[in-house]
């Protein structure tokens, strides 16, 4: 072999090292979506986007957010409070800034952050937010469910209680029983709730159900629906119930109000929190065959649209009712010709009087805080009455404060408001975070993934169970 | 002076000093203008190496640290029994992640979507991509817009394509079912992504409809490149069209085949977007795959020693599809 | 058997016409070449018989039988191309038997006529190499024993030996002479390259604009050359052309006249011809002594020398300067001639030369038809007026 040769051979063996590398890796990244567990990233991107078309849950109007997934750095010096939130669309922004304004009105001396991380319902936020308590970088505060939803954080122990900083008597006497719980699921507090949407409503276009010649409120409880639904498709073109089944999280809040219809918060409140369902499991079966028999009634692309296409239906008359969170209510309010009590209404839903299900956005305190004093400041705000008094009429919620002054509420959300403060009971949602841990959150979610696709009632039970179970 | 003409310089007397070795040594025989050469040569790799360094050392640094180094903390996570918002225990790494994984029927039924994807998809988009290039080859009119127009869709993002064809195959208003209706084939409609009998062929058609316009510009190359004496020496030989094509012509086209089903198979893996952007991170049993169920441990239920593992069950998945497409093409000096 | 007939035939395209009105008739068992330069149409002539192209005007009959619409594989020919076309996936055998399984033959027959093709073509024992494992010699020789196997009434070829280097090439020609001195099948064989048509075929048919020039043997189209682009397009290096007018007394240009009486050609004064005569009839004027009927001598200057070894070209000057039209040839001042390797000549130097006057063919310019192929109208006599009637340029 000559020099040149040799001298040649080697290069390209190098070189052919390189590319091995070089190749090697881009598969590694094509083949590893999501970057493996302990990466955070990849869940930004994965997050963004989609809930403009699935709307995947929605305490917001229309998260239409399309970001990817904000970065998870900052921080900034002492002073500043840095606020990490998912409220990007159009009013929910809105709100928030006003509530933000009215902070730096009070405390001038405070900077403030303000660092969205959108995605639908947090999807992005929780990823984000999670990096940086993991990092030990947590922001000042975050928006976060309360409840249940908080279970992780609690048990890594990563919030600070905030019981004699924030939640003062006063304050304490001014919320309800139900948000209270949720800011305390370990019998400390850690969490000021800001908000409350309703979620057992039932809205209903009003000349519709005047064609069928059905009285919604005349309708006692979840099986009723039913004969009032079989009238109503009898007497119009209207489908009897606008729904989404294309990603679970709707049908999970119907089964959920169906349940509390049919059995009561307590049965409720006991099922999520024994951890064993089979003491309930007649009850859970019976709703879930009650939303088994709804699905007849449903508009007939419900799986293959979001849950402000199926609200829609019900502002154009295609559909009579939907089972809704009263953000439903926002869209109705940005329709021009489409008012309250003349056009659209909303009852309790069937066998649900007296029970306002609550859905709640709260901020928390993260430990190793970055400004310990700003973020008390900030909390102490966000539960003062001038604070929700700023923040929930444009968010189109109600404050969890009853001694908030109801003037800059239209009729609706004062009605809401009035039926909050005489509400016997105000169970926490599976759906929506406040009732079970995340983890036990998804795997129902699961099981309805599975329900909505084969609507098999003992399949969906045994799915539930073992979720509730923790298996 | 500036750094490389340093490195430069130092090499080059580095080679000097080589050089006189030799020379000593050339005294002493035929014996050693062997070792001469190979001494040589030796050090003549070692220049190469180092002047080549800064152009591959960095980039082999980055997908070392960002890749491999990603991978191997990845893999050992799924060791650990990491949950939570606590950090992971490094001290007692076990396999019961992937034990549990064996015993978990969602795990099930992912891995077995994921496969039925994987297969489903590559070979239809496959069938499709190559029906297209053989048509687009009979030098059609307006061949290059309706190359351009079929390639278009691969362009557009995981999330653009979920939602146009979750309007698609919208129930009522829906495309698809529309042109049924029209057709008087109203018995054929379908709820197509809500109905699990449908779900996995209608995301199926809709991610070949993304990806059969790049297996048909693949086809189309190798089809091009393909001498037309090939299709006269078939046809004087007396092939149909169809034995021309099935005996003469797909045959040579095993190249493209392969490289474009490897890069099928790995977007198939990765089918995770469009998934989500569906039906979020709950796709439903029907078409749940292994990227969305990681997702979901990871994220949405912080068990991520759990969703590690998953993420290395993908990883191996993408390895063996990509691994003998890199091993052939090491053989064959393609590498 | 194997006779092929085409009539009238005509192939068009969008926009232009790739073979017009074509007349060809084969014989069985004839070896035709179809030469032309390239774009002439002898491809498509060739794809017309074997059924890769369809005719727009006329009929095709292979064996007596009409085949014009027929496809290739209904229509008795095997085919050999320039690319040679194995496929590649297929080892020899298979690539050799591809056409017999497609016709469904038994085993057996398969099996003794690939033997008794890869005995012809000399590749015994090289059944079962791979196509990219052979050299180009020996893959055409696989292409051609998957011509033969099929035992066709017509073989079509391509230019088949067009991709092999030179050396190889003239081996092929003589390999393929013999195949058709022992098949005895009618073999139609495009090329470009007239050496290989003129050593290879019983006839040449020579195409030009999708028209046939002139099919003859290859001397005939050699000596007799039916027009101007026959006579130019045969040979190497080509005819040398003089444009000019005929005279009371013969031929005139600007550089040279040549006597004759027009009357014994068919021509008369004031008549456009074209003078050729090729570089292997033009003598220096001393040698030229030795030929029958030499023409005046023509005084010129040489230009270029090319020392070829059996024989030296030169390049000669009319006039002073050098005036080549590439268009035009015979708007040239130059003549082409050919000399023994032991002439003594150099660069610019005045050198006298004569034509003999049996090999000068005279071309009507307009048509570009030939009019005489000699100019030697009756025996001795006339040749030897001729010569003393010596003319001079002017």
């Amino acid at each position: 072999m000559t020099d040149d040769n040799q001298r040649d051979a080697t290069r390209r063996s190098v070189l052919k090292g390189a590319s091995a590398v070089g190749t090697a890796g881009l598969v590694g990244l094509a083949g590893c979506t999501g970057g493996g567990g302990g990466e955070g990233g990849d869940g930004g991107s994965g997050g963004n986007g989609g809930s403009g078309g699935n709307g995947s849950e929605g305490t917001s109007g229309g998260d239409n957010a399309s970001d990817s997934g904000g970065s998870g750095g900052g921080g900034g010096g002492s002073g500043e409070l840095e606020l990490v939130h998912w409220w990007t669309a159009g009013g929910e922004q809105e709100a928030l800034n006003a509530l933000i304004e009215g902070f730096e009105e009070k405390y001038p001396d405070v900077a403030v952050n303000n660092n969205p991380a959108p995605g639908g319902a947090g999807s992005a936020l929780d990823a984000v937010i999670k990096n940086r308590v993991l990092n030990e970088n947590p922001p000042s505060s975050f928006q976060i469910w309360p409840g249940e939803a908080l279970r992780p954080y609690l048990d890594s122990d990563v919030l600070d209680d905030i019981g004699d900083s924030v939640w003062t008597s006063e304050m304490q006497d001014a919320y309800l029983q139900g948000p209270k719980d949720a800011a305390a699921p370990n019998d400390t507090f850690v969490a000021v709730p800001l908000n409350i949407h309703r979620l057992n409503n039932l809205f209903y276009n009003t000349s519709v159900m005047e064609e069928a010649g059905v009285d919604p409120s005349s309708i006692s409880d979840p099986k009723a629906l039913l004969d009032a639904m079989a009238t109503i498709e009898e007497n119009t073109d209207a489908a009897g119930m606008a729904q989404q089944t294309q990603s679970p999280w709707s049908t999970v809040q119907l089964w959920e109000t169906v349940f509390i219809g049919e059995q009561d918060t307590e049965t409720f409140k006991s099922m999520v929190e024994s951890g064993d369902a089979s003491a309930n499991e007649d009850a859970i079966k019976s709703a879930l065959t009650t939303v088994k028999d709804y699905k007849e009634y449903f508009n007939q692309d419900a799986g293959s649209i979001s849950w402000d296409q199926a609200n829609s239906k019900v502002i154009n008359g295609e559909a009579a009712m939907i089972h809704q969170g009263d953000w439903a209510a926002g869209q109705y309010r940005a329709q021009d010709g489409f008012e309250y009590e003349q056009d659209w209404n909303m009852v309790a839903y069937p066998g649900t009087e007296g029970v306002y299900s609550i859905v709640m956005d709260s901020f928390v305190m993260p430990s190793n805080n970055p400004s310990p004093e700003a973020t008390k400041k900030w909390l102490q705000y966000a539960g003062s009455v001038e604070g929700q008094q700023k923040f929930n009429p444009i968010k189109g919620s109600i404050p969890p404060r009853t001694d908030v002054p109801t003037d800059p509420f239209g009729p609706f959300l004062q009605s809401q408001i009035e039926e909050f403060k005489n509400s016997d009971t105000q169970p926490p949602t599976i759906a929506h975070g406040t009732a079970v841990p995340p983890e036990v959150k998804t795997s129902i979610e699961e099981a309805f993934s599975g329900f909505i696709e084969n609507w098999n009632v003992d399949r969906a039970y045994s799915g539930i169970a073992d979720a509730i179970s923790g298996n | 002076m500036n750094p490389m003409d340093l490195v430069s310089r130092l090499v080059r007397s580095a080679d000097d000093e080589a050089h006189e070795d030799a020379d000593v040594r050339t005294d002493g025989g035929t014996a050693t203008s062997e070792r001469q050469g190979s001494g040589r040569g030796f050090l003549a790799s070692n220049r190469n190496l180092v002047e080549s360094l800064p152009f591959w050392l960095p980039p082999a640094l980055l997908v070392g640290l960002f890749v491999y180094g990603a991978i191997g903390w990845n893999v050992l996570i799924s060791l650990t029994d990491w949950e939570g918002l606590g950090s992971p225990e490094y001290g007692s790494l076990d396999l019961s992640m992937y034990a549990q994984l064996l015993g978990d029927d969602t795990f099930i039924i992912a891995f077995r979507n994921t496969l039925v994807l994987l297969i489903a998809f590559t070979v239809v988009s496959l069938a499709v991509g190559l029906v297209v290039a053989i048509l687009v080859d009979q030098r059609i009119r307006f061949e290059n817009t309706f190359r351009t127009v079929y390639l278009l869709p691969m362009s557009l993002s995981f999330v653009v394509t979920a939602i146009f064809w979750s309007w698609m195959y919208n129930f009522e208003i829906g495309m698809i079912n529309q042109l049924l209706r029209l057709a008087g084939l109203d018995f054929l409609t379908q709820q197509w992504i809500s109905d699990p009998q449908w779900k996995m062929a209608a995301i199926i058609f809709a991610l070949m409809w993304q990806f059969s316009g790049y297996c048909m510009v693949v086809y189309l190359a190798g089809l091009r490149a393909i001498p037309t004496e090939q299709y006269e020496a078939a046809r004087t030989d007396g092939a149909s069209t169809l034995r021309m094509y099935w005996r003469i012509i797909v045959p040579q086209l095993r190249a493209s085949t392969t490289s474009a089903a490897v890069v099928l198979m790995v977007f198939a893996l990765k089918a995770f977007d469009f998934l989500y952007v569906l039906f979020g991170d709950t796709p439903g049993p029907s078409v749940d795959i292994l990227s969305v169920m990681m997702f979901r441990e990871a994220f949405s239920t912080t068990n991520w020693a759990y969703g590690s593992a998953i993420a290395t069950v993908l990883f191996l998945m993408a390895l063996s599809v990509i691994g003998p497409y890199l091993l052939t093409q090491y053989r064959r000096g393609d590498l | 058997m194997g006779d092929v007939k085409l009539e009238n035939v005509t192939k068009r395209y969008e926009d232009v016409t790739a073979v017009d009105n074509m007349n060809i008739q084969i014989h069985d068992g004839e070896f035709v070449c179809l030469v032309g330069p390239s774009g002439c149409g002898k491809s498509t002539t060739m794809e017309m018989v074997a059924g890769l192209t369809m005719p727009t005007e006329g009929t095709v009959h292979i064996a007596g039988r009409e085949v014009t619409n027929l496809p290739p594989k209904d229509r008795g020919v095997a085919m050999v191309f320039q690319n040679i076309a194995l496929f590649p996936h297929m080892d020899v055998y298979d690539n050799i038997s591809f056409g017999l399984r497609l016709r469904n033959f038994e085993k057996d027959e398969i099996d003794r006529r690939v033997d008794k093709a890869a005995e012809v073509v000399q590749l015994e024992g090289m059944l079962d190499r791979m196509p990219d494992e052979m050299s180009g010699g020996q893959r055409q020789r696989v292409a051609i024993a998957r011509a033969i196997v099929r035992q066709p009434d017509v073989f079509l070829m391509d230019e088949p030996l067009a991709n092999l280097d030179a050396k190889l090439r003239v081996h092929m020609r003589t390999e393929l002479q013999r195949l058709h001195k022992d098949l005895e099948t009618t073999v139609i064989y495009v090329t470009h390259d007239q050496a290989e048509a003129m050593t290879m075929s019983d006839r040449i048919a020579i195409i030009d604009g999708g028209q046939l020039q002139q099919i003859d043997p290859p001397l005939e189209c050699y000596n007799q050359p039916a027009n101007l682009f026959v006579a130019g397009f045969i040979g190497s290096p080509s005819m040398n052309f003089v444009e000019g007018e005929v005279t009371e007394n013969g031929f005139t240009s600007e550089y040279m006249d040549v006597e004759f009486d027009p009357s014994n050609y068919g021509v008369s004064a004031g008549d456009k011809v074209t003078l050729g005569v090729r570089p292997e009839d033009i003598y220096p004027a001393e040698s030229g002594r030795s030929i029958s009927s030499p023409t005046g001598e023509i005084r010129t200057k040489t230009d270029v020398i090319e020392p070829m070894g059996d024989e030296i070209f030169i390049y000669l000057l009319l006039s002073e300067e050098v005036e080549t039209d590439l268009e035009d040839p015979a708007a040239s001042n130059q003549l082409l001639i050919s000399v023994p390797p032991d002439s003594d000549v150099e660069e610019d130097q005045d050198m006298s030369v004569v034509l003999d006057r049996n090999k000068i063919h005279l071309f009507d310019t307009e048509s570009g038809q030939a009019i005489e192929h000699s100019l030697v109208a009756s025996p001795a006599a006339s040749g030897a007026s001729g010569t003393s009637g010596a003319e001079s340029d002017d």
